[in-house]
């Protein structure tokens, strides 16, 4: 179908742009997607929520040609599509924008967007960067999202990462964009910019479809809502309509709290003392400027930013994977400023990173090796020299079955395991060595709304028995909620540390923003200064 | 007889040469091996088994291999011997060959081709004292091995002459010319070796006999098989009016007739008649330095054929017809008489003692 | 699993999965099954190239078709015989396998690791090459008794080590703190230890009498004492060769450190998380690599050639091949390595005795490696890209 034809039916108000009928996907063993029914129509958001494994990506696979049913059909503009690749379905006009990122880290920022559709020179043997650089720039104007034509991809924030595959998927002149957890590494007022976007898209006719885990962004944004649990779809009901508490039941199968239930916060000594922490990053930038910040026995403090403040780089100071430029950092009254990393793990400090696939996994391993990384030096994984895999098997199938990781098989390898998954078991991993100090970056990210709870619980049982809990997380109703006390970060300093009872998020969002503390209407009473 | 094999073609190596070879059985001119074995050895079925292992160059090298090859087809066709061929890798297979052919009691003669065969044999040929064996290019002091080496100094002075004698006058023929600007011919070396060096000593030797003056660049690529860098040596030698460029760099000779036909000039081949092995050259190939390896082989197998076998020395030089210098197809008659002359007479000044060439480039 | 990002096309997917996910007993059988099919193939081929060749006594006549001079069943039998048949090829043939156990395993090591060294070539020659000068030296020293033999030889393997973990230090010390990837930088540097020690050799070190570019032979203190008469063999070396893949079995398997050099090689970053100093680590596993290749080159002088020879024999690119048909398992080594040796030692007597072409028997050869390795290749490549679920036990070099 020409663009023309599909401008042409977009006017006549073709009712419905995608509809797919019956689509069941198998894969050995297992059946993704059951009998499922979704249409969307021209010019609507449509949001699919549910569960990590509930189906949603696989189905959206489906949709943009990267896998082929095993029953249904899809249908665009009521025509039966059969999708060979991907490369089919952006024929006609679906995009694609993924969770994990399809950019290649070594180019930049404007030759990631152009990827396969370069605007060439010298009849075509050349790419013109020149306009290429341009073009992006003004794609990105238009559509508010701010990035550096110029600059490498590796050297980019995840966060800015993100708008270039948005960029990426407007550039190729998608008519159906599919949005897979878009906004999980947005601010507040970055997510709000996003949805003015989807509107505006929406509005000149473009039809979306937005997989989420959050039910308030879905309920916001969104037309209509289609919620999967196991494969099949639930049902499909009006955002106007709909409640958080509606959807959360459809999506888990049984009632959920949505709010953290945290008892009054019981102080104890000081555990981790940060004192004008200065860190540089990979490019010898200083990231985090002079921070300090410390964190008591039975105590939750959080740190809320925009990706890419220096909040990253202060915790890999911390954990021992990064030197201090300058300042100290003490561990239970004792000075580890210039500690290796292992001395570290072996004094207690626990630690969930923010990029799971990086850091915290290693994706060939099993997970019984999984298990081990971080303690393979003591007792009892290991006498040092030889591992104990016993012991670390029966550590790893109480890890599996505490934490609920599917498959519950130890000997399957990490990356076979979703994102949610992944995350249970790291978080179990950490959480059940019996640290003193646990420090969680983005504990949450990507994971479905039955773990979040599950495990802000136990950064809570944590907190109660007394340990000291260091939260990082862009979420801010996560931080807002466990913490106790909140340490905004911006441009790599810690410029205030608040009291997230009485804050308001659009106080926060202004924080992390870059406003000044002393320019907002803040109560002084909320600003608890001393970072001590 | 000794005037017609200098200026007549010697057809070993692949294709053309090759099949010259076979057919040329009765008394076809020009023909080396024939002439040797000619005559009383006809039609004798002999029930002698050879066993042959070629330098790592393998079959198909259009040049040493290839020759020894021809040389051991002509005993089979001579004698009626049969043979087997082992063709190592690498320098590392020969020993486990000789030791596989010298154990086998249906071998008669174990014929190594080339000096890495030296050292094992030396062990080897202690070791099976009662077998016989060949060895061409090198020396093992044994009673059960004859040795064959060439007298190559000697064949590449009638080159050096041959080259010295164009470069000092007007000649043109095929696709090259001379530049009588000034006298100078260049030599092009595979990897710097004694043996090597033997050609160029004998070399700038012969260039001198013909022009006490004349210029001799020469250079070594460094390896045996690398033709662009003989290429790019030659291209300089040429752009700096060399006439002549003479390689001994097996391989990467190649890029020296490459250079030859590029710049216009001529070049001279080694081991066997180049210009029709390597018959895409011949309009530049004014010469070859041939070195009989064929004669070599079937000498050491005409002995055992006739019960004369023994061990030593069989050093080949121009009295032997085991090397020479063998004008090319395309030039073959169309040389100026005097410089046919002056070459015949530098041969027999040769044979005759009356030349004594350099055999290393401090004698020069 | 569902929610997995996908690939490319859906059947070669499944398939992929399946292969990646391969138990060992089914991963053995598809071996055998290929080395079948190999063989038929193979067979087929030889009898074909027969009709075109020209011979004296050919083995079969078929109308239409003309003269067949290979006979493939000959052929097979020669190759079994040539390299099974009799004690002294079964001596070339375990000389041949105990060099590629070393050189296979001086791959797996890096491979297992997460890291490609291509350059096992490169280390072997100079660690050969370091030996025999080395024992050249030192054998003017000692007694001429097993005494002295001990001292030599073990001076000599020790010394072989040492300077092949020198070079393979360096493309690692090049990944680590340059960045710089190691196939590219050991494949170079293949170029420039051959460079060296030939020039090495050739003007300063060498024989000098010899046109040869080899060094002096070296004396019988500093060989090995062979086990089996007309062969070179030495059952010291092959036992050695066969502690040495256990060794590193349990390294992989056991120990914190193998554990800890994995994970530097697979995931640096992850490793870093894990406490261990991964470019330190990653310097470790090319320098043991690099060590077995030495220690190759030195079995190589003292056991083979009994000098240094230019031209050393492509051992250390077969190591490759070898490592990766045993799915980087250093036990698995152990079969692959035979195999090799086998059809190396096998083919020889084809060459020698059949009046096949020597360039057939390496086709032959090519095809029984290219058939059982492919099946092995693929499942790497499926690995690599993230293919099968992993629920099923994998590599029996993963034991718990």
């Amino acid at each position: 179908m020409s663009p023309d034809e599909r401008d042409r039916r977009a006017a006549t108000g073709t009712p419905s742009s995608v509809h797919l009928d019956g689509i069941t996907k198998r894969f050995p063993g297992v059946i993704a997607n059951d009998d499922v029914d979704l249409e969307v129509e021209r010019g609507t958001i449509h949001a699919l929520i549910g569960e990590n494994g509930a189906g949603k990506t696989t189905l959206m696979n489906v949709l943009y040609g990267l896998y082929e049913p095993t029953a249904g059909t899809v249908r665009i503009d009521g025509e039966p599509q059969t999708f060979e690749d991907p490369g089919d379905a952006m024929d006609v006009g679906i995009g694609m924008i993924h969770q994990h990122f399809m950019l290649v880290d070594t180019m930049t920022v404007a030759e990631n967007v152009v990827l396969g559709n370069e605007p060439t020179k010298w009849g075509g043997i050349v790419t013109d960067r020149a306009r290429a650089n341009r073009e992006t720039q003004a794609l990105a104007d238009r559509y508010g999202l701010e990035v550096e034509p110029t600059e490498l991809i590796e050297e980019i924030s995840v966060g800015e990462q993100q708008r270039v595959e948005i960029l990426k998927t407007l550039y190729r002149g998608a008519d159906i964009l599919i949005l897979d957890e878009p906004t999980a590494v947005l601010t507040p007022q970055e997510v709000e910019s996003l949805f003015d976007i989807l509107r505006e898209l929406i509005a000149e006719g473009k039809t979306i479809i937005f997989i989420t885990h959050k039910l308030g962004e879905a309920l916001e944004v969104a037309d209509e809502i289609s919620v999967l649990r196991t494969g099949e779809l639930v049902g499909t009901v009006d955002a106007e309509t709909a409640t958080r508490e509606e959807l959360a039941r459809m999506m888990v199968g049984r009632d959920v709290l949505l709010e953290v239930d945290k008892p009054a916060a019981s102080r104890g000594d000081l555990v981790l003392d940060v004192e004008d922490a200065t860190v540089e990053d990979d490019r010898g930038v200083v990231a985090a400027d002079s921070v300090s910040l410390g964190v008591h026995e039975g105590e939750v403090v959080g740190i809320a930013g925009v990706d890419g403040n220096g909040q990253s780089e202060l915790i890999e100071a911390i954990t021992g994977l990064r030197k201090l430029t300058s300042g100290t950092i003490t561990f239970d009254g004792r000075d580890i400023t210039t500690d290796s990393r292992r001395s570290r793990v072996s004094a207690g400090m626990a630690y969930v990173a923010e990029d799971r696939q990086k850091r915290s996994l290693v994706m060939e391993y099993e997970l019984r090796r999984n298990g081990l990384l971080g303690r393979q030096h003591l007792r009892p994984f290991s006498d040092g020299r030889l591992i104990d895999w016993g012991a670390t098997a029966d550590y790893v199938d109480d890890v599996i079955e505490a934490y609920d990781v599917r498959p519950t098989d130890p000997s399957a390898k990490a990356h076979s395991l979703s994102g949610g998954n992944q995350q249970k078991f790291i978080v179990g991993r950490e959480f059940e060595r019996d640290p003193s100090l646990v420090i969680a970056s983005q504990p949450t990210r990507g994971v479905d709304i039955g773990s979040i709870e599950f495990i802000h619980n136990r950064l809570l049982e944590l907190r109660a028995d007394g340990k000291a809990v260091l939260v990082v997380s862009s979420k801010l109703d996560e931080v807002t909620q466990l913490s106790d006390r909140l340490a905004v970060m911006y441009d790599g300093d810690l410029i205030a540390v608040v009291d997230p009872e009485t804050v308001t998020e659009n106080e926060l969002g202004l924080l992390m923003a870059g406003e000044r503390p002393e320019d907002l209407d803040l109560d002084g009473a909320r600003i608890r200064g001393t970072p001590a | 007889m000794q005037r017609r094999t200098f200026l007549t073609t010697v057809g070993v190596g692949a294709t053309a040469g090759l099949a010259g070879c076979l057919v040329g059985d009765d008394d076809d001119d020009g023909n080396g091996v024939d002439d040797t074995g000619n005559g009383e050895d006809d039609d004798v079925d002999s029930d002698i088994t050879v066993g042959i292992i070629y330098s790592t160059g393998g079959l198909g090298d259009e040049s040493f291999n290839d020759m020894a090859f021809a040389g051991i087809e002509q005993a089979e066709e001579d004698f009626g011997i049969s043979y087997q061929n082992a063709e190592p890798d690498e320098p590392a297979d020969m020993n486990d060959m000789q030791r596989q052919f010298a154990s086998d009691e249906d071998i008669d003669l174990v014929c190594c081709i080339g000096f890495d065969h030296e050292t094992d044999l030396e062990e080897n040929a202690a070791e099976y004292d009662d077998q016989r064996f060949a060895l061409v290019d090198a020396v093992v002091e044994a009673d059960n091995v004859a040795n064959y080496t060439f007298r190559e100094h000697e064949g590449s002075f009638q080159a050096g002459h041959l080259a010295g004698l164009l470069s000092t006058m007007d000649y043109a023929h095929g696709a090259g010319e001379t530049d009588t600007d000034e006298a100078r011919v260049g030599f092009v070396g595979g990897e710097e070796i004694a043996l090597i060096e033997r050609f160029e000593a004998g070399y700038i030797a012969g260039a001198q006999h013909a022009d006490d003056g004349i210029e001799t660049p020469s250079a070594y690529a460094g390896s045996w098989n690398d033709p662009s860098t003989g290429q790019e040596i030659a291209t300089g030698m040429y752009d700096d009016g060399a006439d002549v460029v003479f390689h001994a760099a097996g391989g990467t000779g190649g890029g020296v007739f490459e250079a030859a036909q590029s710049a216009g000039r001529f070049a001279i081949g080694v081991d066997d008649d180049q210009s029709i092995s390597a018959d895409e050259f011949s309009d530049v190939i004014v010469a070859s330095m041939v070195k009989r390896v064929d004669t070599a082989v079937y000498e050491s197998i005409e002995a055992v054929v006739n019960d004369e076998f023994e061990g030593g020395m069989n050093d080949l030089g121009l009295e032997d017809e085991g090397v020479g210098a063998t004008i090319g197809q395309d030039f073959e008659g169309d040389l100026p008489e005097e410089v046919v002359d002056a070459l015949e007479d530098s041969r027999q000044a040769i044979i005759d003692g009356e030349i004594d060439v350099p055999d290393n480039l401090d004698d020069l | 699993m569902t929610d997995d990002s996908g690939s490319i096309r859906e059947r070669g997917s499944a398939a992929l999965d399946r292969l990646v996910d391969a138990t060992a007993a089914e991963r053995i059988t598809i071996s055998l099954a290929s080395l079948v099919f190999a063989i038929i193939v193979g067979a087929v081929l030889v009898f074909v190239s027969g009709f075109v060749a020209d011979c004296a006594d050919p083995f079969i006549y078929l109308p239409g078709l003309g003269y067949g001079c290979y006979n493939p069943l000959e052929v097979y039998w020669t190759m079994l015989t040539g390299s099974f048949g009799s004690m002294t090829v079964i001596g070339q043939t375990l000389l041949q396998t105990t060099l590629l156990l070393f050189t296979g395993l001086s791959v797996a090591v890096a491979f297992r690791a997460g890291l490609f060294n291509i350059g096992t070539q490169g280390q072997m020659v100079l660690g050969a090459l370091a030996t025999a000068l080395v024992v050249l030296e030192l054998a003017a020293y000692v007694p001429d008794n097993a005494i002295g033999m001990v001292i030599v030889l073990s001076t000599g393997v020790i010394v072989g080590a040492i300077v092949g973990g020198f070079w393979g230090m360096i493309p690692g010390l090049m990944k680590a703190y340059a960045n710089a990837h190691e196939v590219i930088t050991t494949i170079m540097l293949n170029f420039v230890a051959i460079g060296i020690a030939f020039w090495l050799v050739q003007v300063h070190v060498g024989d000098l009498t010899t046109d040869s570019v080899q060094t002096e032979t070296v004396p019988a203190v500093a060989r090995f004492p062979a086990t089996i008469s007309g062969s070179r063999f030495s059952v010291i070396a092959l036992i050695g060769a066969l502690l040495v893949a256990a060794g590193i079995y349990l390294l992989y398997t056991r120990t914190v450190i193998g554990y800890d050099l994995r994970t530097s090689g697979i995931q640096e970053t992850a490793a870093e998380y894990g406490g261990v100093n991964a470019k330190r680590n990653i310097v470790t596993s090319m320098t043991l690599s690099g060590v077995l290749g030495g220690i190759a080159g030195a079995i190589y002088v003292m056991m083979v050639q009994y000098r240094w020879q230019a031209g050393i024999p492509p051992l250390g690119f077969d190591g490759i091949a070898v490592s990766i048909l045993a799915g980087n398992n250093p036990v698995g080594v152990i079969p692959a390595a035979l195999l090799f040796g086998s059809l190396k030692t096998g083919s020889v007597a084809v060459d020698l005795s059949l009046g096949v072409p020597g360039e057939l028997v390496e086709v032959l050869r090519g095809l029984i490696i290219l058939f059982i390795a492919m099946p092995e290749f693929f499942r790497m490549i499926g690995k690599r890209f993230g293919y099968g679920n992993g629920s099923v036990a994998t590599d029996g070099g993963e034991a718990q």
